[in-house]
């Protein structure tokens, strides 16, 4: 891989190189995948809306600027709004999710089967936790919490103010210590950055 | 749960990060080059028509048709300027009234008030053609309002379950929510322009593909100058319907605005009951209209 910043490699996307592009992907695929399946708790759900969430960015570019050296806030984001629009996004992605399914000898969904159904059990239990706080507040724990973006980078991620951020993230923190332990002490995992 | 730690970070497959590295590669290349054909196709449409014009307007500097100040807006651009109207921006009350009318005639109107700023706000109304009015207003913090026209009285609740949602539950259709997901669905494009009650309108089709096997046609029209929404005509299987967005006005949320939001004080003479077996009881006591 290039040394380019993201920043510069996006240029040179939008300048029409492809390769700069697909070297975007091949850094921040990991991170979105385990972005999304910490939002969605299925491996193969996540696996499916990682590449839509390259699409998506490349289909809105002329609204885009990358002001950051990484791209990863700004891929975040985008999957924060396919994981909240995921009726529409699946309609409008679907034919290219057809394009991209990939032949069975190259890839086998059932290489670590068990673990990753012990994984998603153990995140279907995370989210229902976290499902009982307001979305805009989930977004944040997991941004901030379990994919450790600075609160800089979760606001450029989704365009909010940076005090926003802060003062949404401490109020969720807050309503998550009640609900996993009602005397008040911090959880250990959910809470900690 | 033994600890509230998410599962550790799993890599991409490599199998499938080389795979598609590539797809999106060539979806690129490929977007690229439809874009290239399209704008070629236009500069011959353009040549057809009037090369002079084409030359004089580059003698002059382009100014006017492609520098973006004109109501003159060139394919996506209006898409992207209709779907920002149709947007909620932070801070702001976006009020609506839209009148529908169906095939068979009938009418409805439609009006209401959002506020998606924290805490949100909804109030929405519905006359049918049958003359009946329901009205409702929530907000994230919990009040839930509804208001009987025939009786001039309002139900005021607190429903702790709206605290647990991040923007309103709409009774009836969303509109918006409709047009957004038309403008994004990559189905639509710009058709051309009319006037419509004297407004210059830009024309957007959706362009379904014939496999889909849907006999549907949208055709929602924009002002040429903001993009925000005029008129929107749905034909789907010989029913028509066809709503007149007569009032989109996004308002500051001032202290004064917000209260458009609130039942009591748009209704300022209605009687306001809190239990509802009372209002219930005024509803069923009083006399027929």
């Amino acid at each position: 891989m290039s040394t380019y910043s993201d920043r510069r490699l996006w240029e040179r996307a939008l300048e029409g190189q492809a390769a700069a592009f697909g070297e975007l992907f091949e850094r921040h695929a990991t991170s979105v995948y385990n972005y999304l399946f910490r939002r969605c708790g299925n491996w193969a759900t996540a696996q499916d809306l990682t590449s839509i969430v390259f699409l998506e960015l490349w289909r809105r570019r002329s609204d885009i600027s990358l002001e950051r050296e990484s791209a990863l806030p700004l891929l975040l984001g985008v999957a924060t709004n396919i994981l909240r629009n995921r009726k529409r996004a699946d309609r409008r992605h679907r034919a290219a999710l057809e394009r991209m399914s990939v032949p069975s000898e190259s890839w086998s969904p059932h290489e670590d089967v068990v673990e990753r159904l012990a994984e998603e059990e153990r995140m279907h239990e995370l989210l229902g936790i976290l499902d009982r706080l307001p979305k805009r507040e989930q977004d944040l724990v997991v941004l901030c919490v379990w994919m450790e973006l600075t609160y800089e980078e979760a606001a450029d991620a989704l365009c909010l103010p940076v005090g926003t951020v802060a003062s949404r993230l401490s109020r969720a923190k807050r309503r998550l210590r009640g609900l996993l332990d009602p005397s008040g002490q911090p959880a250990p995992g959910v809470l900690e950055t | 749960m033994h600890d509230h730690q998410p599962p550790e970070q799993r890599a991409f497959p490599a199998a499938l990060l080389h795979q598609q590295k590539e797809y999106l590669m060539s979806e690129i290349t490929r977007d690229r080059q439809t874009r290239s054909r399209r704008s070629r196709s236009l500069v011959l449409r353009i040549g057809t028509v009037g090369a002079l014009a084409v030359i004089a307007l580059a003698i002059v500097g382009l100014s006017g048709v492609f520098g973006g100040d004109g109501p003159m807006t060139i394919g996506p651009m209006t898409i992207d300027k209709a779907l920002a109207a149709v947007t909620p921006a932070q801070g702001e009350v976006l009020h609506i009234r839209i009148t529908g009318v169906d095939s068979d005639a009938s009418t409805f109107v439609q009006e209401n008030w959002s506020y998606s700023d924290e805490p949100w706000k909804y109030r929405g109304m519905t006359e049918t053609s049958s003359g009946g009015l329901q009205e409702v207003a929530i907000e994230a913090s919990g009040l839930h309002q509804v208001y009987d026209a025939r009786t001039n009285s309002i139900l005021e609740m607190q429903d702790k379950t709206l605290a647990n949602l991040t923007e309103p539950k709409v009774p009836g259709e969303s509109y918006e929510e409709m047009i957004r997901e038309l403008l994004t669905s990559g189905l639509a494009q710009e058709d051309g322009q009319e006037q419509v009650n004297g407004r210059d309108a830009v024309r957007i089709v959706e362009k379904r593909p014939a496999e889909d096997g849907e006999r549907s046609e949208n055709v929602y029209l924009v002002d040429a100058e903001t993009g925000q929404p005029i008129e929107w005509r749905i034909m789907n299987e010989g029913e028509n319907r066809t709503l007149r967005f007569d009032i989109y006005e996004k308002l500051p949320g001032t202290p004064e605005n917000l209260g458009f939001l609130d039942l009591r004080v748009a209704y300022p003479s209605a009687t306001v009951y809190t239990d509802p077996a009372a209002f219930e009881q005024a509803l069923a006591t009083a006399p027929a209209e």
